[in-house]
């Protein structure tokens, strides 16, 4: 059982640490240590629960992880990992005090007072200083490394290798399972007889559900950026005539390509359905993949291959969320504002007004554009 | 059929957009899995028909649950989307993010109903520092996960993946937490052997399913001719009463813009190089001689394959995807050299690479970006038409 001395200690740094950092933890981190994960019933745990208060009333944070994770975060006010993805709240304690050993909390104990000065750097993230974060808790190897450096050694916990492992082969099984002969034929004799119910005299059968004109126009919504591409892409004064000619060549491609996507749309905008049975305000369209239900039935794999495509990546994925943001909120301001200064009549102060408008519909709020008087000189 | 009607609506809503409560009206559910079984194909007018609270309709609704389990394939895509995430999942679909059904008329007006526009550009600076601080996170995020990925690389058991996920390699430190993760994950492996069984007994459902046709069509129950009665109303007619229908004309309208200015612009371009080609033609000997033509057809070869990205515009869609993906760090290899150790499946699970994604990102991204542009200009011409109004005043613009 560690001493009380040393508890006190342990508190009254907790409470130094909390204090001087105000950080909140709103963002998950999950700093990793090295295998001997078992090993690590933290004895301190159990009474830093009692001691610690963190900001949201979990108290179950071990102070060691906490004031690892805040220092860090102080260290590094930048780098709020947004791990939001992963499963929700791995800040649970290191559970059970029984496996407590005297060593544990002498180590811990000797540990704390570097503490503030260690960043979280487990990961070899942002500071320099030697990651000892893995070492809290460890009763017997101290520095047993870093992920880096025994990662590939890892191993998951059986219980879960196993319950993957069927997890997947069942996928694996519904994935590849057909749908019977017979029953596909039964199925497909069903499905034409409801279409059959529904007599739609001057409309050949194979219509498209709006679900799938829909989707089609997801398709097409790219060819003009796509075409501009290529096009923007052929140069203004080719070098040699082979050039020139495969210039002229891959224009023409363009063209026709171009036709059949108007073409294409025009279908669509023909197909489109007529009878809007009934509407709810809920409409919103279905994002699931069209096509063969098998193929939904396996979690598809997006590779990278470098960090700087991992980011880009997500850069992107913002940029267009972003803009899509951007675009609905600029047709709300439009409608909301440019009535406003095309109804009243032009007063005396409205020339900040006009100014802010103009700034925010014309130039995303960034820039303003000037207002003159116009005096001449008479 | 009240149940069937709400079990309808909640599986339904699962797929169109995930939020629902249990108190929401039977009216409202009603309206939905009747625009939603419009949405997916589902022609019955009797459906259409059913009255509003629920109260009948059983047997149609039979059948139209079993139009869903064909047609957007209800039970894969409800499987699929329920899944288990073991990974660090992202989705690659650049479609609009669903806004959540704010309430309409936010408070913020002043005493008399005005709102000061300042506080508009401040809500507006507001914004913009969220998704500033979002992208700086989102890189942190990349930082660490491409960490984790790298450095637990060779400890998974599924070699097709490779490395950790973060949720895995927190299991490590933190195996008693494995309790939860595990109960679902045995949970869906029962639902996906209940789903084998339907398999098996599927034969028998879709036979029972033409006996209930075969005993609507005894009672009289086809529909009546329509031709007359039912009048196609073609869709901009239609887009005052749905949103979705408005929203997608909308689209089609500015898609049609937009491809109509650019054949435009690119009839121009041709046309001007192609009358300087035939003049360069006319007056240079050895483009008329049939040595040419071999390079002409070399040539031609050459742009088919540089078009040949292009004809994807214009097929019909490959399966888009707009589930979410398993990140996984890989290696740009051609020769894929998988082990599959203890996973049964042998065959490699559908990739794609994030290279394509980031292209597509990138020509979503341009479209947006004109299309705001689009609006912008609009604005301005709007607002310039405006400022000529004043008197003394001009307006120069940044």
């Amino acid at each position: 059982r560690p001493s009380p001395k040393e508890l006190e200690e342990l508190e009254l740094l907790n409470r130094a640490l909390e204090k001087a950092l105000k950080v909140r933890k709103s963002i998950l981190e999950t700093p990793l240590e090295a295998q001997g994960a078992r090993g690590q019933k933290w004895a301190a745990g159990k009474i830093s629960s009692k001691g610690v208060t963190s900001k949201q009333g979990r108290s179950h944070r071990t102070a060691t992880g906490a004031s690892a994770r805040e220092v860090s975060a102080a260290a590094e006010p930048q780098e709020t990992p947004g791990l939001s993805e992963s499963t929700p709240n791995e800040q649970q304690s290191f559970s059970g005090g029984d496996s407590a050993t005297v060593k544990n909390s002498t180590v811990a104990g000797k540990q704390l007072p570097d503490a503030g000065k260690k960043s979280c750097g487990f990961l070899g993230e942002s500071s320099k200083k030697e990651d000892t974060a893995g070492a809290w808790g460890r009763s017997t190897s101290p520095g047993t490394g870093t992920l880096q450096e025994k990662g590939c050694q890892l191993k998951l916990p059986l219980p879960y290798r196993k319950a993957y492992s069927r997890n997947s082969r069942a996928w694996e099984r519904c994935r590849l399972c057909q749908t019977s002969a017979d029953a596909a034929a039964a199925r497909t004799r069903f499905m034409e007889r409801i279409q059959t119910t529904v007599s739609f005299p001057s409309r050949h059968r194979l219509t498209p559900s709006p679900a799938e004109i829909e989707e089609e126009l997801r398709g097409l919504q790219d060819a003009p950026s796509c075409l501009r591409q290529y096009m923007e892409a052929e140069p203004a004064d080719p070098p040699t005539l082979q050039r020139e000619y495969e210039s002229l060549l891959t224009l023409e491609g363009l063209q026709s390509t171009m036709s059949q996507c108007l073409q294409k749309l025009q279908l669509l905008q023909e197909d489109c359905p007529g009878d809007v049975g009934s509407c709810s305000p809920a409409c919103v369209p279905a994002r699931g993949q069209m096509g063969d239900s098998a193929d939904m039935l396996a979690v598809p794999l997006l590779c990278y291959s470098s960090l700087q495509e991992l980011r880009d990546l997500f850069a992107l994925k913002l940029r267009v969320s972003v803009l899509h943001q951007e675009i609905a909120l600029q047709k709300v301001m439009m409608a909301e504002l440019l009535p406003v200064l095309e109804a009243r009549p032009w007063l005396e102060g409205s020339a900040g007004l006009f100014r802010a408008i103009h700034s925010q519909l014309c130039e995303g709020g960034r820039r303003f554009p000037v207002l003159v008087r116009d005096e001449l000189l008479d | 059929s009240l149940d069937f009607w709400k079990l309808l609506y909640v599986l339904l809503k699962q797929i169109h957009g995930g939020k629902w409560t249990e108190s929401d009206a039977i009216g409202a559910q009603v309206r939905f899995v009747k625009w939603a079984l419009w949405y997916h194909g589902y022609g019955r007018p009797q459906l259409q028909r059913l009255p509003a609270n629920g109260s009948a309709g059983s047997r149609e609704l039979l059948l139209a649950f079993s139009w869903l389990l064909h047609c957007p394939g209800l039970l894969e895509q409800l499987l699929a989307r329920n899944r288990v995430q073991t990974g660090d999942q992202t989705s690659v679909c650049t479609c609009e993010d669903d806004l959540p059904e704010s309430q309409e008329g936010t408070s913020e007006a002043g005493p008399e109903g005005r709102v000061d526009v300042r506080y508009l550009q401040w809500l507006h600076g507001r914004l913009r520092l969220q998704w500033c601080s979002l992208h700086a996170q989102h890189q942190e995020q990349s930082k660490l996960l491409h960490k984790i990925h790298l450095f637990t690389r060779g400890s998974h058991m599924d070699q097709n993946l490779g490395h950790f996920s973060v949720t895995e390699a927190d299991l490590i430190r933190h195996p008693e937490n494995c309790k939860q993760l595990l109960q679902l994950l045995e949970s869906e492996t029962t639902q996906l052997e209940a789903f084998l069984e339907w398999k098996q007994l599927e034969p028998v459902y879709w036979q029972w399913m033409e006996t209930v046709l075969d005993d609507m069509a005894e009672e009289g129950n086809t529909c009546e001719s329509q031709g007359a009665d039912v009048e196609k109303r073609r869709l901009p007619e239609v887009t005052s009463c749905c949103p979705w229908a408005a929203k997608l004309a909308g689209q089609m309208d500015r898609l049609s813009r937009d491809l109509l200015a650019l054949q435009e612009q690119l009839h121009q371009l041709v046309a001007q190089r192609k009358a300087a080609w035939w003049e360069k033609v006319a007056t240079r000997e050895e483009l008329q001689k049939e040595r040419f033509s071999a390079t002409a057809r070399k040539a031609q070869e050459s742009i088919e394959l540089k078009l040949r990205g292009l004809t994807s515009l214009c097929a019909p869609q490959k399966t888009r995807m707009h589930g979410l993906c398993r990140l996984v760090l890989r290696n740009k290899q051609p020769a894929s050299k998988m082990a599959f150790g203890q996973c049964v499946s042998k065959e490699a699970a559908a990739a794609v690479s994030a290279a394509e994604v980031i292209r597509e990102l990138q020509l979503r991204e341009a479209s947006l970006q004109r299309e705001l542009q689009q609006l912008q200009q609009q604005c301005r011409t709007r607002l310039d038409g405006i400022a000529e109004g004043l008197e003394g005043v001009i307006c120069i613009s940044p």
